[in-house]
């Protein structure tokens, strides 16, 4: 069963489905199992498989040390929105090295450029401006007390948003 | 649609409205007794389900969560009568408005600091949980069949209160002419004290009850509160059997609006657009239902007009 509610419908949701007695298997996107509401969700979400463009164990120096300073910082792990966040800060840090940012044409080929190391791994622009990147497949699981997302493995390889042969830019 | 799912969502209807009614109850004793509005009705209803998911977590019982969630929010609702509540009562409506929306922020953003911006973890009890089948094949969730035998027994319970003991009797005097009460010797600013009180817990135990089902996150109960007003609106302001009966109506029409209306589109439209279409006029039908009857019935179904 495919759901994405994400935020407190989630919750509610996976609470309500758990508790009916259903057995058939849920899946989402990552947005309904983020870090942020697992712990709110608790057991029920034990188990679910869900896709996502990032997690915690992505095997790449920027991603460890990117979750260790989070941990460090804010005593709890980050959730994928937070590390949007951190790629989006460092790929405009790269650009502005590059371009100033009142030169609109050259910082907006700077920006296409994505010449940063992100937590994602290998990352890159299409020509619709929508990112090319892994998905992986993740379950939730729960290590020391707190509930988190495994990756299970890769979903797809350098995947690219479906309409970009469409794209007129 | 077949008769089972109906009846299962008539279920969850009655459900709701139970679940409502706690809410709205505390809210027209509040406007009926006291002449206030209080638009931070939803902030008690939050403190309840806080309360209820703190103690929860850290005594891992759930009798003695809603235990907390009813003190916190009367001792709550106390608390803001006294320091703030009581300055409102003379003035006009408007003033009560901005006075108790400044106190929702006010209490939006103190839950913030306290527990953070994360929803917290709240769960039914392992007591509670699972499906109970009832005549006719329906398993139907044994939870939402305690809310709503709590609901309906908090019903008698407020009957009995209203009709049976002195506090009724003054709180029904009270909604007829305050200033004679008082000339007649009763305590006017206790009473008031405990009526919101009152009402404050009675809402708590409501987001106690509900957070175990939904989620436990500030601004949870602001959507509770427009459905409780348009209860009161539907039932007449003051009139607790008029909330009951409202409360009732509204739960059953938003829940099977919900579930009829895409069903009843999709007979002569595509299923998507029929989803959507219906969709969107089952979220307003609990307006069109408080216009019909304030066209009907203007003061509400068991409103007194003053």
């Amino acid at each position: 069963m495919f759901f994405f509610l994400p935020g407190g419908m989630g919750i509610s949701f996976l609470k309500q489905y758990d508790n009916s007695g259903i057995d058939l298997p849920v899946v989402g996107p990552a947005f309904s199992f983020d870090q942020g509401i697992l712990q709110a969700v608790g057991k029920a979400a034990l188990g679910v498989r869900n896709t996502s463009q990032w997690n915690k164990d992505i095997d790449n120096p920027t991603n460890a040390a990117f979750v260790d300073s989070f941990q460090e910082a804010y005593g709890r792990l980050p959730s994928l929105y937070a590390s949007q966040g951190f790629d989006t800060a460092n790929l405009l840090l790269s650009a502005t090295k590059v371009a100033d940012v009142t030169d609109r044409d050259a910082f907006r080929t700077a920006l296409e450029a994505a010449d940063f190391d992100s937590t994602r791994g290998d990352f890159a622009f299409a020509a619709n401006h929508h990112p090319i990147q892994d998905l992986y497949v993740r379950e939730v699981v729960e290590e020391e007390g707190v509930y988190t997302n495994r990756i299970l493995g890769l979903a797809l390889e350098d995947h690219v948003d479906a309409y970009v042969g469409e794209c007129t830019m | 649609m077949t008769p089972l799912l109906l009846i299962e969502q008539c279920l969850n209807g009655l459900q709701f409205g139970v679940m409502l009614f706690l809410m709205a109850a505390g809210l027209t004793l509040v406007f009926g007794v006291m002449g206030l509005i209080n638009l931070a009705h939803g902030s008690l209803f939050m403190t309840g389900a806080f309360a209820a998911a703190f103690v929860a977590r850290t005594t891992g019982s759930f009798t003695l969560a809603l235990v907390a969630a009813l003190a916190a929010a009367a001792a709550a609702g106390a608390l803001v009568e006294v320091a703030i509540i009581r300055r409102l009562y003379d003035r006009p409506h408007l003033d009560q408005v901005l006075a108790t929306f400044a106190l929702i922020l006010i209490f939006s953003e103190g839950t913030r600091w306290l527990f953070g911006s994360f929803p917290l973890y709240l769960d039914i009890p392992e007591a509670l949980s699972g499906t109970v089948m009832l005549p006719g094949g329906i398993a139907y969730s044994l939870y939402r069949l305690t809310l709503i035998g709590v609901g309906l027994l908090v019903a008698a319970g407020l009957y009995v209160l209203i009709s049976r003991t002195r506090l009724g009797i003054q709180v029904r005097a009270g909604e007829s002419d305050r200033e004679m009460i008082a000339a007649l010797g009763v305590d006017i600013s206790r009473l008031y004290t405990i009526v919101f009180a009152l009402g404050a817990a009675l809402a708590g135990l409501a987001g106690a009850l509900i957070g175990a089902i939904q989620s436990v996150q500030v601004g949870m109960g602001e959507p509770v509160l427009i459905l409780a007003f348009v209860v009161i609106v539907i039932g007449g302001i003051g009139s607790i059997k008029g909330a009951f009966i409202g409360s009732l109506l509204v739960g059953l029409t938003d829940t099977l609006g919900g579930v009829l209306l895409p069903e009843l589109f999709a007979l002569f439209m595509p299923r998507a657009d029929a989803a959507s279409a219906g969709a969107a006029l089952a979220s307003m039908s609990i307006y069109l239902l408080m216009a019909v009857v304030l066209v009907v019935r203007p003061a509400g179904l068991f409103g007194v007009r003053t």
